[in-house]
């Protein structure tokens, strides 16, 4: 169990730092683009489907994961809070039940996506010339998979969490 | 007929799952799949749950949302709006009125260099929020105000609903621009008014939080506020300046101001691990929240496309053809709903092409049409209980989205009546600026 | 120009005979574009097509048309039709997905005159014709028969021009890497690259905002769209007479759709593509004076071709060949017919009636 949950640990850490390092990117190269082109009158190239294409993607994807660990995604809670208990942890469960089915189904429909992108080399223009697009497909299984991980581990978690209604995480 | 039963079928579940506390952005998903699954089979549904996510995802205008999101982290982390806010603070000697009125215009300005009400209320619930509550304000007026503040950049140019609705009526953009200017600024005074009644009616209660106010005061030197004063107006004049000079477009803004924010940030020798940790995990979070739901809610209104409701609604318009007041009323009242439950760039685009041609029919000037229905748009993302705006600030300020709401609802019935009506009662309001150019 | 219901019309006086319908199974299909219920497309083509089809049919074919996007973006409707999230894709764009279908945007390469009635009967020939470019297959086999689509030209945009909002062309030392033009294909960035020019890919809802905020010089564009984006308002100078290329995409649905069609009801459909399409860019081509109009009207300047100084005349005749001959490089650097097809296309619009530079005749 132990080995669990310091696994998942390392792999929301490394993902929620892959989705910075996306951001970061995404600011210096749109800045160096408005930059170079008013002050040499050269723009780099490309930017835009590389920002819309490739960043966009890389800030998003792999950081559903840990956004959904969080507990920052917007709900209604009022209703709940003041419901019996029993009917709580009926629907803690029910919900987690649907979140398991909807995500592994994204995951697994991502996955063909990504498949298919990958054995036709799916390739766009970017500035004129194909670049290869189908390794940030992959981004979109591996995204949605890692919130299966996280739903499937409340399973788990103990049952005051759930008396209290606490969202796991920060 | 066996359609109507899946629409219902589908809005029940809408309700349920909302109710009982799913995450709007599951829920957006599960409606979503089943409707489409119920609709057209296993068969249909594969193809959106396989093409839907990275394509609703890769979108360049959407980097807006992480940019101005950074670009807002910076200046926070920085501690720039936070002295402004004292400094504010003290120009208003302690009366909160002010304060609530000078963060909605902060929203209008922001809006001006926003085309996202859900970036600039994320921005504004981390900016404005707390420091609102520490002059007095209840954190559901709090968050209200943010949340309505934040909802002004739908309204303000540049605003990616006014582009849409360009494109999709086939209209000039910069005219609807030029329009979208004073009704906006109207929109602004509008909750303004209602802010200062809010604060008169439940005086008492502001009266209490004050007491308990002078503990946040703070001991800070005037050379302080000179110098961030200076930096913020600086920032401002960058952006504002950068993309009216043509250095930059509206949608690079974000970055470029994140940019400016740093350097801001580096002179104030606030730059260290702490700082670029907090400041672009915070972006993250917020960021795959926001993106979150629009990815639901793209799935979503792949739904609703498929079900043909906004036809079925709109044709039920057609006896009533020869009225087009009582149609007009009709359609703002229509869209006030549809803007409670669906995001706003899904509506436009469902609706305005099918929308057009009866506007044809009636005589409808499709610019007025254009801002009249943004502004319903604008105050939709304040409605339960889809309402972007309130959303964002719910969770990035942590007050219960329930509380939020119930004043936010009475901000948004109050100002749509007010304002839809001088917006029928006067067009010029809309057409007169434009009328000015050329 | 009016709302052109024309083609519609005379499918009406064109196809008295309703009796191949009869046997056909009642079918509605879900169709989508990418484009507004305004543009042209729809207009010309897209409505006349799907009513025209429903009538012959005695209503046995029905269209759920999904406009401007609204069930699958543009530029999206090949994998979704593949996916079975549409039966029709109006606006299948070959020129957006060059990795796909590397053919169709030699439509797009630059030519000294023509208009879209021309190309669309060009066009049309390039879709039928039996000439061989590769591995013993034609131009539409390569493109849709070997995917198992089978697809109906859409009318061709008329011509694109190029428009500037500062610049206008006095001599060759205007055309600088700092002029930022936007540009809708891999074809407008060899050119641009020809001109010295820097082509920048924007979304065509951009460009206005772009153009007006100075963050853009120019742009390629048909004029008929001019109004529509509301770039009549800010481009100042436009060279009219060259010819930077069309626009095209295609209606297309999978071989699975078109064989639930019966013989009849096949034909029924193709014949009236056909009609659609040529009433399609008689409407566009029509459109173009009011949109020019507007423009002078704006304040807008329209320098013909022959009119300039012969240095940059020079200049755009180079670039207009080099990126014949680029473009063909790069095809066929990848293993495509690029040659072949680039011939076949320019024997179209030379039989059609198009002018081009005496260097592509030759090649
Ligand atoms: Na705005
Ligand atoms: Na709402």
């Amino acid at each position: 169990m132990k080995v669990l949950f310091k696994t998942t640990h390392i792999c929301r850490e490394v993902c929620k730092y892959i989705s910075c390092f996306g951001v970061l990117a995404m600011m210096i190269l749109i800045t160096a683009d408005v930059f170079r082109r008013n002050v040499f009158e050269t723009p780099i190239p490309g930017v835009y489907e590389i920002t819309e294409n490739f960043l966009m993607p890389l800030v998003i994807f792999p950081a559903l994961g840990y956004t959904y660990w969080v507990g920052i995604l917007p709900r209604l809670t009022e209703l709940i809070a003041k419901a019996p208990q029993k009917f709580k942890v009926f629907h803690h469960y029910l919900l987690l039940v649907i979140d398991a089915a909807v995500f592994s189904l994204l995951t697994y429909y991502g996955l063909q996506f990504a498949l298919s992108g990958f054995n036709i080399g799916m390739s766009i223009p970017v500035a004129g010339v194909l670049v290869p697009i189908w390794p940030i497909y992959f981004l979109v299984p591996l995204g949605f998979f890692f919130v299966v991980v996280e739903v499937l581990l409340r399973f788990i978690k103990k049952d005051e969490d759930i008396a209290s209604n606490n969202e796991i995480g920060i | 007929m066996m359609e109507n039963i899946i629409i219902l079928i589908c809005f029940i579940l809408f309700i349920y799952l909302l109710l009982v506390g799913h995450y709007i952005s599951s829920l957006m998903f599960v409606v979503g799949i089943i409707g489409i699954y119920l609709l057209g089979g296993m068969d249909l549904l594969k193809g959106f749950i396989q093409n839907e996510p990275f394509n609703s995802v890769s979108v360049y205008s959407l980097t807006t949302i992480p940019m101005y999101i950074l670009m807002a982290q910076f200046i926070i982390q920085a501690g720039i709006i936070k002295d402004l806010y004292g400094l504010l603070f003290r120009i208003s000697r302690g009366k909160s009125g002010p304060l609530g009125i000078m963060t909605i215009f902060l929203g209008g300005l922001l809006g001006g260099v926003s085309g996202s009400g859900t970036a600039t209320s994320a921005a504004l619930a981390q900016i404005a929020v707390p420091e609102l509550r520490k002059r007095g304000y209840s954190p559901e007026l709090a968050g209200t105000i943010a949340a309505c503040a934040g909802s002004l950049s739908a309204i303000i140019p540049p605003s990616v609903i006014l582009i849409l609705y360009g494109v999709v009526a086939q209209i000039s953009i910069g005219k609807l621009f030029t329009a979208a200017l004073i009704p906006g600024i109207l929109l602004m005074l509008i909750f303004s008014v209602i802010t200062l009644v809010y604060l008169r009616v439940y005086k008492k209660e502001m009266k209490l939080n004050n007491s308990t106010q002078e503990q946040f005061e703070e001991n800070v030197p005037v050379s302080r506020y000179i110098i961030v004063t200076i930096l913020g107006v600086s920032i401002a004049v960058a952006i504002f300046g950068g993309i009216y000079l043509g250095i930059f477009s509206p949608t690079e803004a974000g970055a470029v101001g994140a940019s400016i924010a740093f350097i801001m940030a580096l002179l104030l020798k606030k730059v260290n691990w702490s700082f670029m940790q907090s400041s672009l995990v915070e972006t993250v979070k917020i960021t795959v929240m926001a993106m979150f739901i629009v990815v639901g809610a793209s799935l979503f209104g792949r739904f609703v496309s498929l079900s043909l409701v906004p036809r079925k609604i709109i044709d039920l318009l057609q006896p009533i053809i020869d009225q087009p007041v009582l149609i007009l009323i009709l359609i703002m009242v229509f869209y006030f709903f549809l803007f409670m439950f669906m995001e706003s760039v899904a509506v436009i685009l469902m609706t305005v092409p099918i929308l057009t041609p009866i506007l044809d029919v009636i005589n409808t000037d499709p610019l007025w049409f254009g801002i009249t229905l943004t502004i319903v748009c604008t105050i939709g993302m304040l409605t339960p209980p889809v309402g972007l705006s309130v959303y964002v600030v719910g969770s990035v300020s942590g007050i219960p989205i329930e509380r939020l709401f119930r004043v936010s609802t009475v901000f948004a019935v109050i100002s749509t009546i007010i304002i839809v009506a001088l917006l029928i009662l006067f067009p010029q309001i809309v057409t007169w600026l434009p009328s000015q150019m050329h | 120009g009016g709302n052109g219901n024309e083609p519609a019309k005379n499918n009406e006086t064109g196809s008295g005979d309703n009796t191949g319908a009869t046997s056909q199974e009642k079918l509605n299909f879900r169709a989508s574009s990418g484009v507004p219920d305004k543009h042209f497309w729809y207009r010309g083509m897209f409505k006349p097509l799907t009513d025209s089809v429903t009538e012959d049919t005695n209503g046995q074919i029905t269209f759920d048309v999904f406009n401007a996007g609204e069930l699958v973006s543009l530029g999206n409707e090949y994998d979704a039709l593949l996916s079975g999230q549409i039966d029709i894709a109006l606006t299948l764009m070959p020129p957006y997905d060059p990795a796909r279908f590397p053919y169709t945007e030699a439509v797009m390469l630059p030519l000294l005159s023509s208009d879209a009635e021309i190309a669309q009967k060009a066009f049309a020939n390039v879709m039928i014709s039996d000439r061989e470019l590769k591995d013993g297959k034609t131009y539409y086999e390569l493109e849709f028969g070997d995917k198992g689509l089978v697809a109906f030209a859409n009318p061709p945009t008329e011509p694109y021009v190029f428009s500037t909002t500062k610049t206008n062309f006095e001599s060759v030392s205007d055309f600088t890497a700092s002029i930022r033009i936007r540009t809708a294909s891999r074809v407008h960035e060899i050119l641009s690259k020809e001109l010295g020019i820097t082509g920048q890919s924007l979304p065509i809802s951009d460009a206005y905002d772009a153009l007006s905020r100075n963050a853009l010089d120019g742009i390629f564009y048909n004029a008929p769209d001019w109004i529509a984006f509301g770039l009549d308002e800010v481009i100042k100078y436009t060279i009219t007479g060259a010819n930077f290329g069309h626009f095209v995409g295609h209606t297309a649905m999978t071989e699975e759709t078109w064989n639930k069609l019966t013989p009849e009801v096949q034909e029924i459909f193709k014949k009236n593509a056909l009609e659609a399409a040529i009433g399609g860019a008689t409407l566009t081509k029509s459109e173009t004076k009011q949109n020019i109009d507007s423009n002078i009207a704006k304040g807008g300047k329209i320098i013909e071709f022959d009119q300039l100084n012969p240095e940059v005349k020079t200049l755009i005749e180079e670039a207009i060949v080099n990126s014949w001959v680029q473009w063909i490089d790069n095809l066929e650097a990848q293993g495509h017919a690029g040659r072949e097809m680039a011939i076949l296309w320019r024997d179209e619009l030379v039989k059609a009636g198009a002018t081009l530079p005496q260097e592509i005749m030759d090649l």
